[in-house]
């Protein structure tokens, strides 16, 4: 396990300047449990360590089974979550179901305001967009955004960054997957968006393929002890991304992954350098 | 993309086995009721287990896939209305029509019939219990849909007239769906049954002298 010492690494959020700690929590198959006890209670330690570790975001949807459920039973089983920006999405065809389904997600988590609400892969956005800045209005929403996933539908992405006021663009941005470079994230510094990168692992995939090589030498100077922070550092360190969304069903892997949160950022040499290498892999 | 895991799966199934505890029973015992008709023909045996079959469907997908599955599958609705829809086929074509009967032959069919009832009934949870999940997290006729897919496919290979295509579409693509979830999750205890169910759709898909064809092993 990493070492935890000294302040996290936090990037403001453009549209307030709020601090947000760049390594968040997914939710995609990890909190998935449905109603085993003995399974909430170990994602409930999950939570508890991310949090303890100076973790912010958690990031779950309506699409995700029981997951917004559990995230709400470890919540309740957590004394202090006061560093918690929980984060959720919308995902119903049309504009009807979509504040009942904000109103059963607060339910689920068991909060009265959400800090982000985003639309789940751009479904039906346009009607779910001005519902969310309805909630906005009333106090139920602080943030709102879009999100996509697996470099899709990457067109309709930036011309909604373009056009719509939005604080959160949520899109795969990780080592070896990095098309948002060339326009997204240059789009959304321009425009003041987060962006919150999602598959900073490819749901493990990258952590298989390159854990069987030994970390170069030189990841020490930027205080990588595992490949799960040399991933997340080279993604947290590009200027324009917020945080990285990292998912996990186990503590010490939590530990790993909330270790990048500490020491020196890779500059743009050696990101480079990061790039080159695993690509020789 | 599945978005849980085996691990989530089989928890899954414990809970569901506990809560409906001892209704896997009462299908082991339809699921012999179905097989003492198939080996001692009868008029009406086609509406008896076509009743069964029915229940079965019918249990799969409201107990199972609505009451249960859906809170971690947001496809799971989508399923549960696949097997009703095959339990409704099978009520109109075996209950209602009337008219099928069961024949057990010295022919590839009954061979393969009898391979694919024992692996529904036996061999599946078997397979469970060898991939490390104990009772009550294994998967049984009548209350999970693999074994209930299964077991049905054997019935409809015993069956006289031929049992009608339209019958095997359900149970084809749910094969289909079974087999690529556990090729994602990493269940390669699902890969026998899979291929037996492969076996038997074919021979009642394809064509009749193939099925007929006496066995001499």
């Amino acid at each position: 396990m990493s070492s935890v010492a000294g302040t996290p690494f936090r990037k403001a959020i453009p549209a307030s300047g709020e601090m947000l700690p760049v390594i968040g929590m997914g939710t995609w198959i990890t909190f998935n449990v449905g109603p085993a006890p003995d399974l909430r209670a170990a994602r409930t330690e999950v939570m508890r360590a991310f949090l303890q570790l100076g973790g912010g975001m958690v990031d779950s949807s309506p699409m995700y089974g029981s997951a917004e459920e559990v995230i709400g039973h470890a919540l309740r089983h957590i004394e202090d979550d006061g560093g918690l920006f929980s984060a959720t999405k919308v995902w119903t065809r049309g504009a009807r179901g979509g504040a009942g389904q904000m109103a059963e997600s607060r339910s689920l988590w068991g909060l009265e305001r959400f800090d982000l609400m985003q639309v789940h892969n751009l479904l039906s956005w346009q009607d779910h967009l001005e519902t969310m800045r309805q909630e906005r209005d009333q106090g139920r929403i602080r943030y709102i955004g879009v999100t996509t996933s697996h470099g899709r539908r990457h067109d309709e992405l930036e011309r909604i960054m373009r056009n719509e006021d939005i604080d959160f663009v949520q899109l795969t941005y990780n080592i070896l997957d990095r098309e948002a470079e060339a326009r997204l994230l240059p789009l959304a510094a321009d425009r003041g968006i987060a962006v919150i990168a999602n598959r900073p692992f490819r749901q493990k995939a990258l952590i298989t393929r390159f854990e069987r090589h030994p970390l170069p030498g030189w990841a020490a100077e930027i205080q990588c002890e595992n490949w799960p922070q040399f991933l997340l550092k080279f993604i947290v360190s590009h200027h324009d991304v917020t945080c990285a969304i990292p998912a996990t069903s186990r503590v010490d892997h939590m530990h790993e992954n909330m270790g990048a949160l500490h020491g020196p950022q890779p500059d743009a040499a050696m990101r480079r350098r990061m790039v080159d290498y695993v690509e020789g892999l | 993309m599945l978005p849980y895991s085996a691990e989530v799966l089989y928890a899954l199934y414990g809970q569901y086995n506990q809560a409906i505890w001892p209704i896997q029973i009462l299908f082991l015992v339809l699921a012999g009721v179905s097989l003492a008709f198939t080996l001692h023909p009868w008029r009406q045996a086609g509406r008896v287990v076509g009743m069964i079959l029915v229940l079965a469907w019918l249990w799969a997908a409201i107990g199972f896939h609505w009451q249960h599955f859906s809170l971690i599958n947001f496809s799971a609705g989508i399923y549960a209305a696949l097997f009703a829809a095959q339990a409704l086929l099978i009520a109109w074509t075996w209950v209602a029509r009337g008219g099928t009967s069961f024949h057990l032959d010295r022919d590839v069919a009954s061979a393969v019939a009898v391979t694919v009832i024992i692996c529904a009934l036996v061999v599946y949870p078997a397979l469970d219990w060898l991939a490390g999940y104990s009772w009550p997290q294994w998967r049984l006729f009548g209350v999970a849909p693999g074994p209930t897919m299964l077991f049905t496919l054997g019935i409809m290979l015993l069956a006289q007239p031929r049992a009608h295509p339209v019958l095997v579409v359900i149970p084809a693509l749910w094969l289909v769906i079974e087999a690529w979830s556990a090729w994602v999750l990493g269940m390669p205890q699902d890969l026998l049954p899979a291929v037996v169910a492969g076996i038997a759709l074919v021979l009642l898909l394809g064509p009749r002298r193939l099925a007929r064809a006496r066995n001499r092993a």
